[in-house]
């Protein structure tokens, strides 16, 4: 058990360090859109360990990203600890959507909500429509971060670290 | 007793997020806070250190372009400053004239960006300098074409600033032709915007905007973009798209001015604006 924490805890270190130190040479910085790849190990461990683990972790590596972020302080922790438990739901069916595709389904799910909750406070007060916000924003990012997990979906099975499982 | 602790058993997973919930939201409403911002100074120099050992690598494609386009800029500079010094002159002339004071002198910090956020609420910038070097919360950032920000946090080794492109960051602009004034801000999305300019106020495209001697958060007289797009938003302001004077995605070493807010002024303004 602990080591497992230990586990997730340092990929979490590791992913928010290649998120703020290297994300930004894929993003789309015309269009605004980058994608996130921390929410990808948050969504995968809510899947595998339940919605209190999903939602600890996440509360944990939104608030180390509000912090490096020099914004708005809990907004991140606030949407990552909300997702963390949405894809906490995913884990009651014994590791059916740790897999390949439905994995996917979920991680699309979550990212959008996450996007969802976060845009719609960072963007209060500001003369953007909500069209712009859900199709420029949300729906991109979710995208984009959909299309880079696809590394992880599609990893070959023996590398695979679900097949651990 | 047993059955309530059942019952909260039964639940726990809604607890823990209930839980964090709150916390997150006390932090939101607690982002001014000085233990918050010790919290963030420690954090943003130990990932700091991480980031400037990455950045020993150089990007060997952009040092051909990087150098022709210093070069050119160099000789373009020579030029400005033959002109400037006659400027110079001729202002010192016409101040003395008008008996009018002079600003003082204002000293600088070099800083190197090591890290540069230009998407969504990462709209900032980490810089290799930091309390050590005598930068503090608050100072401007600014480069040679004009302004880039202000310093919000600081560690011992660096320091993180806010850019224009940053909603958080309001800054009080003049145009530099018409003298009419405005708030410049980011409105979230693309767009750098003057706000709080009337209808009728002169302002054409290619105005140049530069900051206002009103702010007490800057100096006075820094470029900070020009204007290329004018409008009316409503029946009583107009809307003004201004692009900056510095272009964010070249943006590589950057100055910090020892300009400190005047503290004493803006607790007279502050006292006053809860009085009213």
């Amino acid at each position: 058990m602990i080591s497992e924490i230990v586990k997730y805890s340092l990929v979490l270190l590791l992913l928010i360090t290649v998120q703020k130190a290297f994300i930004e040479l894929i993003s789309i910085s015309e269009h605004n859109i980058q994608p996130d790849i921390v929410i990808v190990a948050v969504v995968y461990i809510s899947v595998r360990r339940g919605q209190i683990f999903g939602s600890i972790f996440g509360f944990s590596a939104g608030l180390i990203l509000d912090i490096l972020g020099g914004s708005f302080l809990g907004l991140l922790a606030l949407c990552y600890s909300i997702s963390g438990f949405i894809a906490g739901f995913f884990s009651r069916d014994e590791g059916k959507y740790l897999y390949k595709i439905n994995f996917l389904y979920v991680l699309l799910f979550t990212t959008a909500i996450n996007y969802f909750i976060y845009f719609m406070v960072y963007f209060q007060g500001a003369p953007i429509s909500f069209g712009d916000i859900l199709f420029k924003f949300v729906i991109s990012t979710t995208v984009y971060t959909g299309v880079i997990s696809l590394l992880y979906v599609f990893m070959p099975q023996k590398t695979n670290m679900l097949k651990a499982r | 007793m047993k059955f309530f602790g059942e019952i909260l058993f039964s639940i726990k997973e809604y607890l823990v997020l209930t839980l964090l919930v709150i916390v997150s939201l006390v932090l939101l409403f607690s982002n001014d806070n000085s233990q918050i911002r010790f919290i963030r100074a420690l954090t943003i120099g130990t990932f700091g250190t991480i980031q400037s050992g990455f950045n020993v690598i150089p990007n060997v494609f952009d040092l051909e372009s990087e150098n022709k386009f210093l070069r050119e800029k160099n000789i373009r500079l020579a030029n400005e400053l033959a002109e400037f010094k006659e400027a110079k002159l001729e202002n010192i002339r016409l101040t003395k004239l008008l008996k009018l004071s002079q600003i003082p002198e204002l000293d600088f910090i070099s800083a190197r960006i090591i890290n540069k956020s230009m998407t969504h609420s990462r709209n900032s910038i980490t810089l290799d300098r930091g309390k050590n070097e005598g930068i503090e919360i608050g100072m401007p950032i600014v480069t040679d074409d004009g302004l880039v920000g202000r310093v919000v946090s600081v560690s011992n080794n660096y320091s993180l600033g806010q850019i224009l492109y940053n909603k958080s960051l309001k800054v009080s602009v003049k145009n530099q032709r018409s003298r009419v004034d405005g708030i410049l801000e980011y409105d979230g999305s693309e767009k750098i915007m003057v706000s709080h300019v009337p209808k009728s106020s002169d302002v054409k495209q290619g105005d140049l905007f530069i900051t206002s001697m009103y702010s007490n958060q800057f100096p006075r007289g820094i470029p900070v973009g020009i204007v290329i797009e004018e409008g009316n938003l409503d029946n009583m302001f107009k809307k003004i798209v201004l692009k900056p004077a510095v272009d964010f995605n070249l943006l590589e070493e950057v100055f910090v001015l020892k300009f400190i807010p005047d503290e004493e002024r803006n607790s007279l303004e502050n006292a006053y604006s809860e009085q009213q």
